[in-house]
């Protein structure tokens, strides 16, 4: 299968006087579409920088991220951002003066991806299909437990139907139960819908579900063993 | 979700936040509507006060200036001073703003036989050597301002012809009042039996000031025959109930001196100056009347009041230096200082109000955006442009604002009302009236303007010039007061938001 996103000799340091100080050194790998990643390490060993260069937060002092074989930086970073890739956060970044319904609503008027004209309907039908009830749509999103927020989150990442999903320590608020639901909903993601979904994670056990799992270490990216 | 909705949705849901911003320009917007208010209604009574007042002005010796530059070079010898001369009137009377113009001889002539109209209270009192006293006018041109515009109206006769100009004959015009005194009729021949004042020798200016007090001045008459070729009557205005007790006496006088009168042609004003200098011992020209003690008056009437500034600042500029042009509407100033003051107060308010607005707004707006940090890295990681994040918050701006502003247009308009009329009312601006630096205005440029006719004409209005300066003052103002939060926006970095 053709790599959809990939990362190419990837440097990123902070100059500190005279000296580099490596975050990530001549990181290189490759996520293709069907596929759950997971990327392991501890706090401090850079998957956060990585992950905000993938996502286009960022950029890399060098190398190269390419996605369908083009450079990010030239179909532009907020345009890559807009159509290409979504993120969902640990602490899920809703706006909370919306409703879960309308959160779901916000990407999809961003983003130039064509979709359906019943927007309101499709998100509707992303939330129920995470387990968000019609009425529970439609509730500000502060009236809803963590995981109800979680997967609300997740239903945003969806709704601008971009090809890559990007999690970052998604189950990381949630207890155990929940954080086995969450993951199920990412696998069902990649596998039943063809998305390229890439978790950061601290947790083995989280990681461990995935197809891929990855592991950072001082700025090194390796397969986990 | 589009920002538009996003903005409509943060006004209607974050309440607190949306009624603290709307309090805020509600507030100042107050300030300003009302301080607008003043400045919009204080200009426009000096601007339709001026426009009923005759757009007539003259030239005068800028005494004001002259003596400034003298104080301040006290030890420089007095400077000699040009008098316009016949040529740069002229030449003024060709700007065009004008629409008439005359240039007169004016002069004082004392009689002891010609009768002249007295004050019937005894009240005027001239002085001097002659019993009567009148005014003598003498015009290169027989279209009289005067009569024009309505200040005189002749009854008898046909004033004066090109002929009589032409050749300066003592053709005159004098008013009902004096030709009855004097049993005159039109195309009898009189006698003007001028009364002049002798200068003193030189060594009577030697005398101690107590004798000069004493001491009687000396006279000499001569005779010019005259010709009445026409006789006027004063227009008399219809009589204001709501005048001052100052106001009736003074235009008592005004109409007296009016009355006392005496329209004639440039020559034979001329002759009489002669004579009156022959007689005083003034003359330096054996062949012609002293031209340096002829002393010429210009009426300019203008095509429109609103004409008077750009006029002003033309013919100052074709004048000699320490003289300038004294307009009829200058007495708007003079009685309506308090108004003006009140106007400068406003505009001075206008502007702390809009600076305190602009602080004040900025920083609450980017106290609620530091607030907002995280859903504005939101919209910016999921690759909206800042252009339209900036849109969104100057929408949220702008939607609560131009509310506070419409309802403070409002409001504000009653208040600046309320203020102003009852600092109308107090002596701290109706005091303000300059009645002891009134100046000498010819009868043509008189009007009985006082401080009581602007305080009735002073409204607080919904004029269009107030709703469209404050709300372009108001808007304006909230729309700088977001540049501050926007340069927020701009340097907002998604990552270390969000990661």
């Amino acid at each position: 299968m053709m790599t959809l996103l990939e990362a190419k000799n990837i440097d990123y340091y902070y100059q500190d006087g005279d000296q580099r100080r490596f975050i990530l050194k001549k990181v290189s790998v490759g996520f293709e579409k069907g596929k759950l990643y997971s990327i392991l390490g501890k706090s401090g060993s850079g998957k956060t920088t990585f992950l905000s260069l993938i996502s286009a937060l960022d950029k890399p002092k060098e190398g190269q991220i390419l996605f369908n074989g083009q450079d990010i930086a030239s179909i532009g970073y907020e345009k890559f951002r807009r159509n290409d890739i979504s993120i969902v956060f640990q602490s899920y970044n809703l706006i909370p003066y919306l409703t879960a319904v309308e959160n779901v609503l916000v990407p999809m008027a961003i983003t130039e991806n064509e979709l359906p004209k019943e927007k309101k309907q499709v998100a509707y039908n992303l939330l129920n299909y995470i387990g968000i009830t019609e009425d529970k749509a439609n509730r500000m999103v502060n009236q809803l437990s963590g995981g109800e927020q979680q997967r609300v989150a997740i239903a945003r990442a969806l709704s601008m139907n971009g090809d890559i999903i990007l999690a970052d320590e998604p189950t990381g608020n949630l207890d155990e139960e929940l954080e086995e639901e969450i993951v199920a909903i990412f696998k069902e993601l990649a596998h039943k819908h063809q998305k390229c979904v890439i978790l950061v994670t601290h947790s083995s056990e989280v990681a461990q579900q995935a197809d891929e799992v990855l592991q950072l270490r001082k700025g090194v990216l390796s397969h986990y063993e | 979700m589009d920002f538009k909705k996003r903005a409509i949705s943060s006004i209607v849901r974050r309440k607190g936040k949306s009624v603290i911003l709307f309090l805020v320009v509600f507030i100042l917007g107050n300030v300003i509507a009302g301080a607008v208010a003043i400045q919009q209604s204080t200009t426009n009574v000096e601007v339709e006060t001026k426009k009923k007042m005759r757009p007539v002005a003259t030239v005068e010796m800028d005494y004001e200036a002259y003596e400034k530059e003298m104080s301040a070079a006290a030890a420089v010898e007095d400077q000699a001073i040009n008098e316009p001369k016949v040529k740069d009137y002229e030449k003024i009377s060709k700007l065009p703003y004008v629409k008439r113009y005359n240039l007169f001889i004016s002069s004082g002539v004392g009689t002891n036989k010609l009768k002249a109209v007295t004050d019937p209270n005894g009240g005027m009192s001239y002085g001097g050597s002659s019993k009567y006293m009148f005014s003598l006018k003498g015009y290169n041109n027989k279209d009289i301002l005067d009569v024009s515009e309505g200040l005189i109206k002749l009854t008898e006769g046909d004033g004066f012809t090109d002929n009589d100009i032409k050749k300066g004959s003592d053709a005159v015009i004098i008013s009902q009042e004096v030709a009855e005194k004097n049993n005159l009729s039109v195309g009898d021949n009189f006698v003007l039996d001028a009364v002049v004042e002798v200068m003193m020798e030189a060594e009577d200016t030697e005398a101690s000031e107590e004798e000069a007090l004493q001491m009687q001045p000396k006279s000499a008459t001569f005779d010019q025959p005259m010709r009445v070729a026409g006789i006027f009557n004063v227009v008399q205005k219809k009589a204001d109930t709501q005048q001052t007790e100052q106001q009736r006496s003074d235009k008592e006088w005004r109409a007296l001196e009016q009355m006392n009168t005496i329209y004639t042609t440039e020559g034979a004003a001329k002759a009489i100056q002669k004579k009156s200098d022959e007689k005083m011992g003034t003359s330096t020209d054996e062949g012609s009347a002293g031209e340096e003690s002829i002393y010429y008056e210009t009426t300019y009437v203008l095509k429109s009041a609103e004409d008077m500034d750009a006029f002003r600042e033309d013919a100052d500029a074709l004048l000699p230096e320490y003289y300038h042009v004294v307009a009829s509407t200058d007495q708007y100033e003079q009685v309506a200082g308090g108004l003006t003051k009140l106007n400068t107060i406003a505009k001075y308010i206008v502007v702390v109000a809009v600076a305190a607005t602009l602080l004040i707004l900025s920083l609450v707006v980017l106290l609620f955006l530091r607030d907002r940090k995280h859903e504005l890295g939101i919209y910016l990681s999921f690759g909206e442009s800042r252009g339209k994040v900036i849109a969104q918050i100057v929408l949220e701006l702008l939607l609560i604002s131009s509310v506070a502003l419409l309802f403070s247009l409002i409001t504000g308009n009653f208040l600046g009302g309320a203020i102003s009329r009852s600092l109308i009312q107090s002596d701290w601006i109706s005091n303000a009236a300059q009645p002891d630096q009134y100046f000498y205005m010819n009868n043509l440029m008189q009007s009985d303007l006082s401080f009581s006719d602007i305080q009735q004409a002073y409204k607080v209005t919904f004029s269009f010039g107030y709703i469209l300066t404050y709300l372009l003052v108001g808007l304006g103002t909230v729309l700088i007061s977001a540049t501050l939060p926007l340069l927020y926006i701009l340097r907002l970095n998604p990552k270390k938001i969000m990661m």
